[in-house]
């Protein structure tokens, strides 16, 4: 009864946090149907602005500057008002130009403000924890309740602020005019401007208090636990957003009860469950995608709110493009639409040209940077059939690539050289075998995964299968036994053929090419054929495509199961060209990144992960050149996310998005012509 | 065939109004309107004149251009080309909120009333666009008395009202920001007949109190002899007008099914 | 001309829909003959874009049976419906974006391609020799419905709107359909794109497949179908040849109303 009541005190501490950035994401999501990623990283400049409030000095950009050294509640007012208005400033300039949209460009713009904000943060602050000063409430000895469960005062404060935070919230909601305006604009956009509701100052407004109270949130967090860091935003958001959907997004009553819930669940299962500490970010991922299956609309949601609109972001994409933007891609975009229609000829020339660049770059440095080139294009065009081809957001990718590298790494390592002691040089074949094969596991892994989200659309579509990468990646990192856990697995053997190591970079480098020639190959396969039609369809118009005859669930799963082969098949590759693979390169992030170099290079295109690849990754390479970026290489991954913004905003089709691709097979035409 | 002229001269039954050029200014003058979606010109350049006071119907069959022509006076929609004044007032870029607090309240189509929300609270947020917040629970007893329905159900949410009465609440929320023109969109579609007369008899009501009416009826019988003055409409344009009394029913008819072809 | 058989192609018999509490159509019976050009008439919403949604199985009936060609197909799958033989088109044109106008049309012959994976990947010859034949069957198609072959590679999106309109009836023949069902096919279009496809719609029903239309152009409605179904408020109000329907005044007084 101690221990549970322990427990369950922590876990309501653990639900007031949740369930104050549950609103957040709720609240905004009710007014404008977007699901607000960078609430997260709001959530984390709360705690990094009421921190440097508070102190005497802060030393921002390496630079020491001198602060007010506010009491905590001074500085969390001034914090929550910052924070506020950088939320609306976010939606003015990144989503506000994409109301009418496909749904698609929002939701990457807002992953793209989360990947900018936590860079500018951890430029500004620093790569290290800022400690949270102490306010002398904390310093009073702790409440104990029933003799024995101990509460410090300010986990008291924590959940009397977020309950008067949330009940003034919900009094503003029903009473205010201006309440009442944002839950007209929530339910019908057209008739608040019929009455004369200013519908984008009520949305900003949604968004001001959205960030206010996210911004509560991580200043509370922090305080409870000591410390502000440029990440620490994401998992709670993460889970602010499950405990969002748990309640039915859009409910602002189902937040608090979709917070509190988690808190509780994450408490409890990290007490009682075996391990359960390792285990409890698992937790909560599960209870989402569960939920996402049985009940899409959560404990207290409407059903409506899981559809999507129709239209790609390819679909539109004569009609969208600011002018000079597309007055300055006019060549170029002449040039690759030449290319593109240029077929196999011009396929054929690219390959010659990276033999060439293969063959006489000298330096291993630089060959081993375009290996990655190559290996992230092939990686970007397996999330590009599922995203781009097929048009679901999937956030979970990297899971198929886990389990490539993984099934290989296991193999080889884990298993028939430490339990067998089999060298890996004598079984040199092993990995010609496993690249079909983590191909084929990883693709029946992507069936299994897709099904439950064939009925799910748009957003909570990519909020499952981010459910799901998350659950690999907890799986990885604690089941011990096959993965060996953080410390990754060590001593993959480099590529071998007949004997003959490849492990130098040039031989790396030619060896991942000839795998992206087979890759792209298939890819183009599939895509030139009724098959990849069918995809393109779904994407445009899910039900028209159905009314043509397409069955669209079963080609949702093609999809995945082809996107899952290409992650597995990759994956192989990948293990052995780094000779060591652990839980860290299968984050989130790297998902995140795979999905900006496809948007960035051309969603739908062949030649666009390549594209993205290749400017990115060399981008990286070369700025760190430049004096400022080596004192802050965060900056660089803040000036993607700013690219994409202004993509998403003026050219939401990608850079090569010229390079169309045709969906007829290319012999069949030129014989028809004849 | 017919005039397309807005200045053409209108004799009204009563002869209260001559020629509108002689008349008092109209509240709302509409010249060269278009409005498209894509490539499809749904408003072809048209001209309107609604003169204070008055009921002035917009009739044609479906997809005639109708209801687009009331949105792009409400400003919901961007116009191709075209001018729209009221009072006076050049409106034909202002934003669609601002034209409420001008004066001009847009009953829409399907009515549209905030179904998850009590009816008082759509009647409050009817006057949303109005700064005086003092009057508001006088003017709530208005249209109490107007629609003494809606009176016993104001605690109610309006989505689990009864069709005929969420048109009562769409129009009592329009007449909320007090409009001195008010749009109506369709308000009889759907309805059962003893609630059509209602309505109908609302309009006149509506009129009687000082306010100028935009009818758009399905029900051109009805709006013919509810209206001072007619526009029929036919593939984005206006193909006739004339005050309701003068309009030859078998004209309209021929619009409609195209008897005469 | 084929002769026309007794038995209806479709049959719709006692459909109902509500919606929530309200029903959008109520018990309506309807039989749509081989070879007909049949027209679904009626004011605004009178609910026939829902009962062509039912028709295609976009929308499950709350009640009733729909039994085409002699088979009950209520319950299947909306491409099950498209698979057996209805083909349609959408009010507001729905074509792909970023699609050619061949690769949309080649959409439509979905359920004509049975190539696995393997034999697509590497291209064995009865892949490709199924793509040929359906890409020469679309040029046909294109040119039957009056666009020449040089649109064939245009995004289908940036052609006027007449032109989509082909492109899409196009898209909804190449599945071999028995019966065609078109949803305001001439609404935006001038006089001219109208008589058009009014035309072509005749040339469709001449190869055998059954049209129904819905459509408020009296005029064309008059000149161009065969048999008339009347809705309002959900209900079948008249059934029959269109001259005699559209004199019934009950008619006359569903679309212009009746003084009170």
């Amino acid at each position: 009864m101690d221990y549970f009541g322990q427990l369950l005190a922590n876990g309501l501490v653990l639900g007031a946090i949740y369930a104050l950035t549950a609103v957040a994401f709720t609240l905004v999501y009710g007014v404008v149907r977007l699901v607000n990623f960078a609430f997260g990283e709001l959530f984390m400049l709360g705690a990094f602005l009421t921190a440097s409030l508070m102190l005497p000095e802060v030393r921002l950009i390496g630079v020491a500057v001198p602060m007010p050294g506010f009491s905590l509640p001074v500085a969390a007012a001034g914090a929550i008002a910052l924070t506020a208005l950088l939320g609306v400033l976010v939606d003015r300039i990144a989503y506000r130009p994409l109301r009418n949209a496909p749904r698609l460009a929002p939701l990457i713009t807002s992953i793209a403000v989360s990947v900018v904000l936590q860079s500018l943060a951890q430029t500004i602050w620093g790569a290290e924890e800022l400690r949270f000063p102490e306010f002398h409430l904390a310093t009073l000895p702790p409440v104990v309740l029933f003799d024995s469960i101990y509460l410090s005062v300010m986990d008291l404060v924590v959940m009397a602020t977020a309950l008067a935070a949330m009940l003034g919230l919900s009094a503003f909601i029903a009473r205010s005019s201006l309440g009442r305006a944002m839950r007209a604009s929530a339910e019908d956009q057209m008739a608040a401007t019929l009455v004369g509701i200013p519908v984008n100052r009520v949305v900003a407004a949604a968004f001001a208090i959205g960030s206010g109270f996210a911004a509560l949130a991580g200043l509370l967090y922090a305080q409870t636990y000591g410390f502000a860091h440029s990440g620490m935003g994401f998992l709670p958001g993460l889970k602010a957003l499950t405990a969002a959907v748990l309640g039915g997004i859009g409910s602002i009553p189902g937040a608090a009860l979709g917070g509190l819930i988690l808190g509780l669940v994450e408490a409890l299962g990290a007490g009682y469950l075996p391990n359960g500490t390792a285990w409890k970010d698992a937790i909560s991922f599960v209870l989402l995608v569960g939920l996402l299956y049985l009940r899409p609309q959560g404990l207290l949601g409407k059903p409506e709110l899981n559809s999507a609109g129709r239209g790609s972001l390819l679909g539109g994409a004569s009609d969208f493009g600011a002018v000079w933007l597309r007055a300055a891609f006019a060549t170029f975009d002449g040039w690759l639409a030449r290319a593109a229609a240029g077929g196999p000829r011009a396929a054929l020339a690219l390959l010659a040209f990276a033999l060439l660049l293969g063959a006489l770059v000298p330096s291993d440095y630089w060959l081993r940077i375009l290996t990655m080139v190559v290996v992230y294009g092939m990686l970007a065009s397996g999330l590009n059939v599922i995203v781009g081809f097929a048009g679901l957001l999937d956030l979970g990718f990297v899971a198929f690539w886990a389990v490539g590298s993984y099934l290989t790494s296991i193999l080889f390592v884990l298993l028939l050289k430490d339990q067998f002691g089999v060298a890996p040089a004598d079984i040199w074949w092993l990995l010609y075998l496993n690249l079909p094969l983590a191909g084929l596991v990883a693709a029946g892994f992507a069936v299994i995964l897709g099904t439950p989200t064939l009925r799910l659309r748009g957003d909570y579509l990519a909020i499952m299968t981010l459910g799901f990468g998350e659950i690999v990646r907890v799986v990885a990192i604690n089941w011990m036994d096959l993965t060996n856990g953080p410390m990754g697995i060590r001593g993959i053997p480099a590529p071998n053929l007949f004997g003959i190591a490849l492990g130098s970079p040039r031989a790396q480098f030619f060896f991942a090419l000839a795998l992206a020639v087979l890759v792209v190959f298939a890819i183009a396969r599939l895509v030139r054929s009724y098959v990849g039609r069918a995809w393109v369809a779904i994407r445009e118009d899910e039900e028209a495509a159905e009314a043509m005859g397409v069955p669209t669930a079963r080609y949702k799963l093609y999809a995945y199961a082809a996107s899952g082969f290409v992650g597995g098949f990759v994956g192989v590759f990948y293990a052995h060209s780094q000779q060591y693979i652990s839980p860290l390169n299968f984050s989130l992030f790297e998902n995140i990144l795979l999905l900006m170099l496809v948007v960035l290079g051309g969603l739908g295109t062949f030649v666009g992960p390549f594209v993205g690849a290749l400017i990115w990754i060399v981008f990286l390479q070369l700025a760190l050149d430049l004096p400022f970026v080596q004192a802050y290489p965060e900056t660089r991954f803040a000036l993607l996310g700013v690219v994409l913004v202004v993509l998403m905003v003026f050219r939401p089709q990608g850079l090569a998005a010229s390079a169309r691709v045709a969906l007829t097979m290319s012999g069949a035409r030129s014989k028809e012509a004849a | 065939m017919s005039p397309k002229s807005p200045i053409a001269p209108i004799v009204h039954p009563t002869g209260l109004i001559g020629h509108p050029d002689k008349a008092a200014p109209p509240l709302l003058k509409v010249e060269n309107l278009a409005v498209s979606y894509g490539r499809i010109r749904a408003v072809d350049g048209i001209g309107l004149h609604v003169e204070p006071g008055r009921i002035v119907s917009l009739v044609g069959s479906n997809g005639a251009g109708k209801t687009t022509t009331l949105m792009a006076l409400s400003g919901l929609l961007p116009l191709t080309a075209g001018k729209v004044a009221f009072a006076g007032e050049d409106i034909t870029t202002l934003a669609p909120e601002l034209r409420v607090a001008r004066g001009i309240a847009h009953v829409p189509e399907r009515r549209r009333v905030f179904a998850g929300m009590s009816v008082r609270e759509n009647l409050v947020l009817g006057a949303y666009a109005r700064g005086d917040a003092v009057d508001v629970a006088s003017d709530v007893e208005r249209m109490v008395a107007l629609f003494p329905r809606l009176g016993e159900r104001m605690g109610q949410m309006a989505g689990t009202l009864s069709g005929g009465e969420q048109q009562m609440l769409a129009i009592a929320r329009g007449l909320m920001s007090r409009p001195s023109l008010l749009i109506m969109d369709e308000p009889t579609m759907g309805l059962a007949p003893q609630m059509i007369d209602l309505i109908l008899d609302t309009v006149l009501e509506i009129r009687r109190q000082g306010m100028t009416v935009l009818l758009v009826e399905q029900n051109a019988v009805e709006a013919m002899r509810l209206s001072d003055h007619v526009y029929i409409m036919r593939l984005g344009r206006i193909v006739h007008e004339d005050s309701g009394a003068n309009i030859d029913p078998e004209r309209v008819k021929s619009f409609y099914l195209g008897a005469d072809a | 001309m084929r002769a026309p058989s007794p038995t209806p192609l479709l049959e719709a018999r006692a459909i109902t829909v509500r919606f929530g509490g309200l029903e959008a159509v109520g018990g309506l019976d309807m039989a749509i003959g081989r070879n007909a050009i049949h027209g679904l008439i009626g004011p605004n919403g009178a609910g026939k874009t829902t009962v062509l949604n039912v028709l295609t199985g976009f929308i499950r009936p709350s009640e009733g049976e729909l039994v085409f060609d002699g088979e009950a197909i209520g319950g299947l799958g909306v491409n099950r419906f498209a698979r057996r033989g209805l083909a349609r088109t959408f009010q507001n044109i729905r074509l792909f974006g970023a699609m050619t106008v061949l690769e949309s049309v080649l959409v439509g012959a979905h359920q004509r391609f049975s190539a696995n994976a393997l034999s697509l990947v590497f291209g064995r010859r009865a892949a490709r020799e199924a793509e040929r034949a359906m890409i020469v069957r679309a040029y046909e198609l294109l040119d039957f419905v009056g666009l020449g072959a040089e649109v064939a590679d245009r995004v289908a999106t940036t052609l006027s709107y007449g032109h989509q309109r082909r492109v899409e009836i196009a898209r909804a023949l190449i599945s071999a359909p028995k019966l065609l069902l078109l949803d305001e096919p001439l609404a935006g279009m001038n006089a001219v794109e109208k008589s058009e496809i009014a035309d072509l719609v005749r040339q469709v029903r001449a190869q055998g497949i059954a049209v129904l239309l819905i459509e408020h152009d009296m005029q064309i409605v008059r000149r161009l179908c065969d048999h008339l179904t009347v809705l309002d408020y959900g209900r079948r109000l008249a059934d029959g040849p269109p001259d005699e329907v559209l004199a019934d005044p009950a008619v006359q007084a569903a679309y212009l109303g009746r003084a009170r």
